[in-house]
This record gives structure tokens, sequence and C-alpha cells, in this order.
């Protein structure tokens, strides 16, 4: 059996160029990669089992202050927020789904290519979760601390808390479902690796799988360059999906412009001024009363 | 004011610029591909999350006035293309493209918007960075 850090080593291997790829999709021998990494996953029946298999070849899990890396500045997911996995050919998604979820996703597809797509979290700004949080796009930051590195998202004011004390979940009898669920992890050298768990299951985003509260998803992240921080993904979700999803995310540092005016802001929630959008009967999306305009004002009621 | 009354502006059907919006809500209300040139003065640019919306009195034909308004993304990526809010001051003029709604509501996503003094200004296209 090949030896599980050579494995595991895929992930940090970075190929000339890749540093300059703004998706993994554009990056040298990616397909090939890519099928490693599917591979992997499968060969583990849960997320939890990839992950402690990781964990059993770390060889330091303790972070100190002074190894802490500098994984500070802002950061752009790279690809179309509509796209989880930037391999996605138009609305052919790469998740194989078990049947009750793909019949979901396949009316999805139909509504979209009919020009009909609501997004139920577009109302009130709701946040993704996890794991649509990561393909989400605006500007994301990591406070990275030994104990703790929180994720942040300015889009939909995601916030995740990854776990790095050495404590384990929460336990069953105290867990409850969350949109985020509940990461813990471990960091080896310079990479994080990440377990989740207890999330409220939910939905990708527009045009993408919904999947269950079954969902667990293992993670390694690691800062690969200066510019890049690279995020390798498995989902399994024993009553979503066939095998287990796997996804490179990519984010690349944003620059600043004269000033440093760009920071990761509240993001919005629907009592803030904005034009709120609103589904329609056919279930696509349009805008409510226009705030700018009286010509679309709904007729006033006829007296009797 | 009937909605009619906004049916003179120049329709320019070219190869649209713009993707769909993604950030907040689907872009499916505008249209796919058909675009408006528009010119008129600013009245307001709210440059705000989750998107931003410019506010701008069109001048029609017929020598009246209809208010648009027309979104695109929130801040950051205005700032990516190099679009800062003193760029569209109230009271500037100037002429916009844009993907109209649909329903033939006075709004659109904007892709480009050239001022009188000649300056284009895109949020879809980077600036040097």
């Amino acid at each position: 059996m090949l030896h599980l850090r050579l494995i595991a080593g895929i992930a940090m291997w970075v190929p000339a160029g890749a540093a300059l790829a703004q998706t993994a999709s554009e990056a040298p021998g990616w397909p090939e990669q890519k099928q490693a990494m599917i591979e992997l996953g499968k060969r583990y029946a849960t997320a939890w089992e990839l992950y402690q298999s990781f964990e059993r070849e770390a060889e330091d899990k303790t972070l100190e202050p002074d190894e802490v890396p500098d994984w500070s500045g802002l950061w752009d997911r790279q690809g179309a927020p509509g796209r989880y996995d930037t391999d996605r050919v138009g609305n052919q998604i790469t998740a194989r789904l078990k049947v009750g979820y793909l019949e979901m996703m396949q009316e999805q597809v139909a509504n979209a290519e009919e020009g009909r797509i609501w997004d139920p979290h577009s109302g009130c700004g709701q946040a993704r979760g996890y794991p649509g949080m990561l393909k989400n796009g605006r500007p994301h930051e990591f406070a990275v601390t030994p104990h703790q590195t929180w994720h942040l998202g300015q889009a939909r004011n995601e916030v995740r808390r990854i776990y790095t004390d050495g404590r384990g979940h929460v336990p069953e009898d105290w867990a409850y479902e969350t949109e985020h669920g509940d990461t813990i992890g471990f960091w080896d050298g310079d990479t994080l690796y990440t377990h989740t768990m207890y999330t409220n299951g939910g939905w990708v985003g527009r045009v993408q799988p919904y999947l269950s509260t079954k969902l667990e998803g293992t993670e390694v992240w690691r800062k690969i360059d200066d510019e890049t921080i690279q995020a390798d993904v498995w989902i399994y979700d024993a009553e979503a999906l066939e095998e287990p999803w796997y996804t490179r995310q990519i984010y690349k540092r944003m620059h600043q412009e004269e000033g440093s005016p760009l920071r990761l802001e509240y993001w919005w929630n629907c009592h803030s001024p904005n034009n709120i959008v609103v589904p329609t009967e056919d279930g696509g999306t349009t805008f409510l009363d226009f705030d700018f305009t009286d010509m679309d004002d709904p007729e006033p009621a006829e007296e009797h | 004011m009937n909605l009619a009354r906004i049916g003179t502006v120049t329709v320019a059907v070219l190869a649209c610029h713009a993707g769909p919006i993604s950030a907040h809500h689907s872009g499916e209300m505008f249209e796919p591909e058909r675009t408006v040139t528009l010119s008129g003065t600013v009245q307001e640019f709210r440059y705000i999350n989750p998107h931003s919306w410019l506010i701008v009195d069109i001048e029609n034909e017929d020598g009246s006035t209809t208010t648009w308004g027309f979104e695109a993304e929130g801040p950051q990526d205005l700032m990516h293309g190099g679009v800062r809010k003193s760029d569209l001051p109230p009271g500037a003029r100037i002429t916009v493209t844009a993907r109209p709604m649909k329903d033939g509501r006075p709004a659109g996503i904007w892709s480009t918007i050239v001022r009188d003094d000649g300056t284009l200004l895109n949020w879809r296209t980077p600036g040097p960075d």
C-alpha cells in the first residue's frame, strides 16, 4: 500500500507553473493529480477516517507562536462563485449524487436552463455555510493562531472556527447542526488539516447540489507561495453522495489600491439599504419595488 | 408616468461583456445579451454592499426624464476595476451601457460608463494590480 504520507504529499506538491494558475484546472498535470486525490478519498469510508490517516502521519501537531504561518492579507477565491468545483463544465456537476439528491440537482439545472434561478439565500444575505462558503467570491481572511484559525468570508458574513488546540468534536449529546458545523484540526508544519461535521447540510449554492446533515469534510490547507493559499477538500455524505466529492479551492492575494482601502467588511442583511430580490411565481428572481423610482409602485387598491 | 415613455433609448445589440452577476442574487432578471446605451446625469452613486447602485436621470427623446438604477457588484469589485466613489459624483454627465431588466422597468446592470470627459469606467476590467 502506498504510504499515506506519500499520497498526502500530492496535496503539497506544487508543480512548476501552479503558482500562476488561477484555478486548479489551469495547473499543469492537474487531471492526474485530481484523479489521485479522488482515489485517496475513495480509500476511506468516512472523512473522519481520512482525517485520522493524516493525523497518524503527522510528526508534530502543535503550533508554537513563533511557528504560526503568515496568512495575513485578503484572499480572493479563484473561479466563478457559481462553481464549487472549478472543473465543472456548464451545469454538469462533478459530484456523484444519489438518486433523490440527483433529482433535486436536475430540477435546478432544468429551471436554470429555462432562465429560472431563485437563490433562497439571497433574500436576507444568509450564510452559505459549509462547504458553500469555500467557493464564495469577495474577500476571504484567515486569522491563524496556535489554538484556533478563523476563516472569515465577507460574502454572507461567513465565520468559521477551526479549533487546533487538541480538542475533539463536540460530544454527540451536546452537538447540534449549524451552517458551518463543528471543525477541529491540527497543524503539521505549515499545513493545516481539518475535519468538519454537524452541519445542517443544506445547499452548496445556486445551481449546485443539496447535501444532507450526514455531510463531513476533510481539508488540507497550505500557503503554497506568497500569493496563493490552497485547500484540498473531500466532502463525504453517506446520504447524498455515491462517493467522496473532491475539489481543490485556490485563493489568491488581493492587491490593495493606494491607501489600503480594501478591508473585509460586514456584508449586508435584508435590513440594510439595497434593492431587495424576491422569487417570482415561476421560480425565478426579480427585484421588489425599486426604491429609486415610483414607476413600478403597485397600483393603489380601488376604494368601494 | 407610463413605462412606454422610456422606449426612446438607443438599443445596441452588442456582444455583452458582462457575465452573470453572482455575489448576492441570480442575474437572470436582466437581459442575457441585449444592451442599452443611455445618456444622463448622475443623481446618486450608492457605493455599498452587496451591490452598488448608480442612480441616473436619463433624458428621453421627448424631453422628459426617467430615473434609472444601474446595479454592479459591491465596492471590492469596483475597486478591483479601479472605479472610485468620486468617479461618479452627483451631476456628472455620463453615457451608460447596460443590460436592462427583462420586465421593462428602468434598471439594468451596467458594463461600461463613459464620462463626458471621455473617461471609460468598466468595473469588470481589473485595474493594474
